[in-house]
């Protein structure tokens, strides 16, 4: 029987991998710099010295040739992995992403299919500055025919990881890397798989929800376990796969509650917030007891000095919900 | 010589079908229209065309039939990407064929990672790209021929049109680390010849080759109904019986393709996903 190791979040992405090329010929990972190095975070780490340089492939720099090239290796009939080595730097490859890997499946009918799995690190706090730091969610979810998907925790990055690589659809797997080591978790043994499209419950709680992905998970946790000492029982909903969204276990959970509070990295307007309040207030109306609030970066580009006055704080989230709770 | 003519033939009926208001427009192929038909005849099956779909001429080298042209052009049962891209933008994944609407160098780095899978697994398939001139100015042909040159990718790049002020391929064939292979693009059995001769290389091992098939002017046809001509291949009553075939070809796909029934408006929530989610 399986039992658990104690790692990391990149360290349980660098199994995923691992097992993912172990288990199938037709997994490839190619992007910058993960071959001889091992990756920027290393997450790819050994795994050229493993299975060799023709599937863990180094590539030119260069963003939209890294992904227009795993689409054609999907189109083939591989499952690529590409890695764009900071979410800043996919705009390159924007075009490639959204007039080309999501739209092959639909444009063709369904004849050709592109299972690409790409990965990119996300977020804030790392003084990485505008290109480093930005949580570019909302363009992809915004775009059909794309999953997205966004792990907090050492355990569902590798079981979404193995579910996004053997998805016979595109995802988009965006890897919270302020908390790449800070999140430290037991992760089973061996091969297992995460479903896309089911949120995880962190957190029972009937006063208020929490919504919150990545980075902003253990921020709210901190939230959630700091205001159970003032009577404020938080719920706490990781959506996990950003989209196709769990709204189910959103809606029974606000349902409850009648209350929501929605925390995210990326700038407030047309954030990922504003497509779930929208689907909370359709399908909760008559059980909310306030309007849903949204805790998120500012409308402005991702600065620098003033990282930490731009992300989320603690502070942020506890005010939002007692102004749900006091409404 | 026929297949030019089915070619022009469709290529006018489509222009017709536009100039009514039936279809949303069409390009023409102009005088690249000969490399194009050598390039789809020259290819194999296993073998996948990346292009634009200007390149139809390619895709009926490739086995497509007017009537599938038609039913695509249309908007009709029979298309298998069930009416989704305009006129001319086939997707066949019988006939191995992406010709797209996009970007005008984006499908070259598809061509680029479908050769470097196919000879990761050594595989007797090739990925074609076709580009015009426009697309030498695109970072992303760039990339293509770069990443398709450093990975021995099966992939063969094939110039075609009007060969206009650009930096001649041979120039920067050193870059990419390539070789260029300069045909007559008027000239059909030469492009033929040159994507055959590209593609053993590619299956070799020897990686990618960019065939510079452009054109100086507007001759189309004219050198390969000449050889024909000498060769004593092609008369003056083989034109007629042919136009004739070709005409009789045309009409008769165009009456099927009118009679089969529209794409259904159910059909426009399929294929988004592997499995429809909740939101469609």
């Amino acid at each position: 029987m399986a039992g658990t190791t104690t790692m990391n979040l990149v360290e349980a992405v660098r199994s995923a991998l691992e097992i993912a090329m172990e288990s199938d010929d037709d997994v490839i990972l190619l992007g910058e710099d993960i071959g001889k190095f091992g990756g920027v975070f290393r997450a790819t780490a050994g795994l050229q010295e493993r299975f060799g340089t023709d599937r863990v492939i180094d590539t030119p720099l260069n963003e939209a040739g890294i992904i227009g090239s795993a689409v054609g290796m999907g189109l083939y009939g591989m499952r690529p992995v590409p890695e764009i080595q900071f979410a800043d730097f996919i705009y390159p490859g924007f075009d490639q992403i959204v007039n080309e890997l999501a739209k092959y499946r639909y444009r063709s009918g369904g004849q050709f299919t592109c299972p690409v799995t790409i990965r990119t690190p996300v977020g804030g706090g790392i003084r990485g500055g505008h290109y480093h730091s930005q949580s570019p969610e909302a363009y992809f979810i915004h775009t059909p025919g794309l999953k997205v998907v966004c792990p907090s925790s050492p355990r569902d990055a590798k079981g979404l990881l193995l579910s996004s690589i053997r998805s016979d659809d595109p995802v988009i797997f965006l890897e919270p890397k302020p908390i790449y080591r800070r999140s430290i978790g037991e992760v089973p043994d061996g091969d297992y798989e995460t479903p896309l499209g089911e949120a995880r419950t962190v957190r029972e709680g009937d006063d208020v929800t929490l919504i919150a992905w990545g980075a902003m998970v253990p921020l709210c946790e901190e939230v959630a376990t700091r205001l159970a000492g003032e009577g404020i029982e938080c719920a706490l909903i990781d959506p996990r796969t950003l989209w196709p969204l769990d709204i189910d276990a959103i809606v029974s959970s606000v349902q409850l509650t009648g209350r929501c509070v929605i925390v995210h990295e990326a700038p407030r307007s047309c954030g990922f917030g504003a497509e779930i309040t929208a689907l909370i207030q359709q399908r909760c109306f008559l059980h909310l007891e306030s309007p849903v609030l949204r805790v998120t970066g500012y409308d402005t580009p991702f600065p620098y000095t003033l990282e930490f006055a731009y992300l989320p704080s603690a502070q942020r989230v506890i005010d939002a919900v007692q102004t749900a709770v006091s409404y | 010589m026929r297949l030019r003519l089915l070619s022009e033939g469709l290529e006018g009926l489509l222009e017709r079908l536009v100039a009514s208001g039936v279809i949303g427009g069409v390009k023409l192929a102009g005088a690249a229209r000969m490399a194009m038909l050598g390039v789809g005849l020259a290819l194999q099956k296993g073998d996948m065309l990346f292009g634009t779909r200007r390149d139809l001429p390619a895709g009926l080298g490739r086995g497509l039939s007017v009537e599938e042209v038609l039913r695509q052009a249309l908007g009709r049962e029979g298309d298998p990407a069930l009416g989704r891209g305009m006129p001319g933008a086939i997707q066949s994944s019988n006939h191995g064929i992406v010709l797209t609407d996009g970007n005008v160098a984006s499908h070259t780095m598809h061509a680029a990672g479908f050769g470097h899978a196919a000879r990761l697994r050594t595989a007797p398939a090739v990925g074609v790209a076709l580009f015009g001139s426009a697309a030498q100015a695109n970072g992303e042909l760039h990339g293509a021929l770069n990443f398709a040159a450093v990975y021995k990718a099966q992939t063969i790049f094939v110039a075609r049109g009007l060969r206009d002020d650009e930096i001649p391929f041979s120039e920067a064939a050193d870059a990419w680390g390539l070789p260029v292979v300069t045909v007559d693009g008027h000239d059909g059995q030469a492009t033929h010849e040159a994507v055959s001769a590209a593609r053993g290389r590619a299956l070799s091992g020897a990686g990618p080759t960019l065939v510079d098939a452009r054109v100086d002017g507007a001759t189309d046809g004219a050198i390969d109904a000449a050889r024909l001509q000498i060769q004593g291949g092609w008369s003056a009553e083989d034109q007629v019986s042919v136009r004739d075939d070709v005409r009789a070809t045309i009409l008769e796909a165009r009456a099927a393709a009118e009679q089969a029934a529209a794409i259904q408006d159910h059909t426009m929530l399929e294929a988004v996903f592997t499995d429809r989610p909740w939101f469609l």
